[in-house]
């Protein structure tokens, strides 16, 4: 059995006393590339903030293994980052590495050799120096990566990463996730999951409520309920993993 | 320009202007990357306020101005976090509020009132010895807090939400930048007055951002152009006879403009 990294414990979550997420359950284990999949408004990223600690639930908790404390990376929509900022890329790598117990101290030559490294790893060499400013979408997507990247995290949660880049750049993209997958576990929020077809091996499904069933493969019934309109599966023969929502039934079985 | 520092009061103004052009070169960057002219624009004219309140108590009106412009960031601080009112809403009430309770404070003080003039266009020909100890202490207060928190103001300007997500104290970082902010609007008001101290701390980090894309480089660069600006400015309202307020600012557009043609004209060549 999978180590579990993070678990989401009955949670329930809203803004100005409505809610947006009921009774979520959601276990993220080693190894996992899950796919948070949803309609937007459905709480796809409402969710993400709570497992990142930037809300707390009304109800219900999360739990997070010992070795995910301070090691879970965070790669929010690049719409949140001040790209006006005067910034370079590698200064805006090492504010990755900014927490509640650095903040009032200088970098390490420690941590900056580790921004070196996920600079060449993640093939910002060129741009290292150049201001944020002039990155290119998928550049930009890279860096906020590599910003993720240098706290060496155990789990790296992405929030539609694939929404500003063009298709070149999500192909090697996607590459990238694919080999980061070999040593962290990766936790994506989309609401159209075609270009992760073949790379996630979990699909958990979030529209106020989470669905999740143990085993069996996504039938497009699953998401019609979730999305309330006829969906199409682009992702044939992919094993779906759905997560059980304990208080509601499996939409397999009245869908 | 050695010939009118032997004057006490120009060496006030020299003074002054200095450290008026230390803070806005510190606090500036922050203000124009986090855009947050227009609270400041607010916080400044709140501070009109607390320099009735302190004439009609018969203290110093740079304590009132402090008091109240502090208690505004706070305020700001709270009401932002919390979502209670939108931000520009805030902004617009404590600014109207603000002068309102100067204006009534110094019209109920007895005997000679301010000349209002003196807060809302400034005079740094009139800035006394005490002042230039009081921003003085401001500017070390300032300097300190951006050394220690430095890396926490840089990460809650670039991206609030990774901030938050990383467990950065956001809301006391946010109010914290407000506060120092506040403190260098105190310092502005006896160089530019209330109506001119924006220009003090845009200009400067505009001309920076001309020639510079470093955020340490830009902070660096506009404190020598504030600094430029002040001693331009002085010199010429005490060789033209021109209001020193307005000198130091029509000096830093013409600055700001002369840098940009500069650059556009080596742009094409």
């Amino acid at each position: 059995m999978k180590k579990k990294l993070i678990e989401v414990q009955n949670v329930t979550f809203g803004y100005n006393s409505k809610a947006v997420l009921e009774n979520v359950s959601l276990d993220i284990c080693e190894g996992d590339y899950i796919l948070l999949l949803g309609p937007n408004g459905g709480g796809k990223t409402t969710l993400v903030k709570l497992i990142m600690g930037i809300y707390t639930p009304w109800k219900g908790g999360i739990r997070l293994d010992h070795s995910v404390i301070n090691r879970l990376g965070y790669v929010p929509q690049s719409a949140g980052t001040n790209r006006n900022f005067p910034i370079t890329v590698f200064d805006m790598v090492l504010t990755g590495l900014i927490g509640p117990e650095s903040f009032l101290k200088r970098y390490s030559r420690e941590q900056i050799k580790r921004a070196e490294s996920v600079i060449e790893r993640l093939e910002l060499e060129e741009v290292r120096r150049t201001n944020i400013h002039d990155l290119s979408g998928g550049q930009m997507q890279r860096m906020l990566i590599a910003r993720a990247l240098v706290l060496d995290p155990v789990v790296i949660v992405l929030d539609e990463p694939t929404t500003s880049i063009d298709l070149t750049s999500q192909t090697n993209f996607l590459d990238l996730l694919r080999d980061l997958n070999r040593t962290k576990t990766i936790v994506v929020v989309t609401h159209d999951p075609t270009p992760y077809a073949h790379v996630y091996n979990h699909v958990a499904c979030v529209n106020r409520n989470l669905y999740f069933h143990d085993r069996g493969e996504l039938q497009a019934a699953h998401l019609e309920k979730i999305y309330g309109c006829p969906v199409e599966l682009l992702g044939h023969g992919i094993p779906h993993v759905f997560l059980h929502h304990h208080e509601h039934p499996d939409p397999s079985s009245d869908g | 320009m050695p010939d009118i520092l032997t004057y006490e009061f120009m060496q006030n103004a020299v003074f002054a202007g200095i450290f008026a052009s230390i803070l806005c070169g510190i606090i500036g960057p922050f203000i124009v990357a986090k855009r947050m002219v227009f609270i400041s624009d607010g916080l400044s004219h709140t501070a009109f306020g607390g320099l009735g309140i302190a004439y009609w108590l018969g203290l110093n009106p740079l304590i009132g101005a402090v008091a109240i412009v502090l208690l505004a960031a706070v305020a700001i601080g709270t009401l932002e976090e919390n979502k209670i009112y939108r931000n520009d809403l805030i902004i617009g009430i404590i600014w109207a509020v603000g002068m309102a309770i100067g204006i009534g404070f110094i019209y109920m003080t007895p005997g000679y009132a301010p000349d209002l003039m003196t807060f809302l266009f400034g005079n740094i020909l009139m800035v006394s010895r005490s002042s230039i100890y009081f921003s003085f202490l401001l500017i070390l207060i300032v300097i300190v807090c951006m050394a220690v928190f430095y890396k926490g103001f840089i990460a809650i300007t670039l991206d609030e939400e990774f901030a938050r997500a990383r467990g950065l104290p956001v809301r006391l970082l946010n109010t914290g930048l407000l506060v120092l902010i506040a403190l260098s609007i105190v310092t502005l008001i006896q160089v530019v007055g209330i109506v001119l101290l924006i220009a003090l701390l845009t200009i400067p980090v505009a001309v920076a951002h001309e020639v510079s894309s470093d955020f340490r480089t830009i902070m660096v660069i506009s404190v020598l152009v504030g600094i430029i600006i002040c001693m331009g400015g002085l010199f010429a309202s005490y060789t033209v006879e021109f209001p020193s307020g307005a000198s130091i600012v029509l000096i830093g557009g013409t600055l700001l403009g002369a840098v940009k043609a500069l650059k556009a004209i080596s742009g094409r060549h």
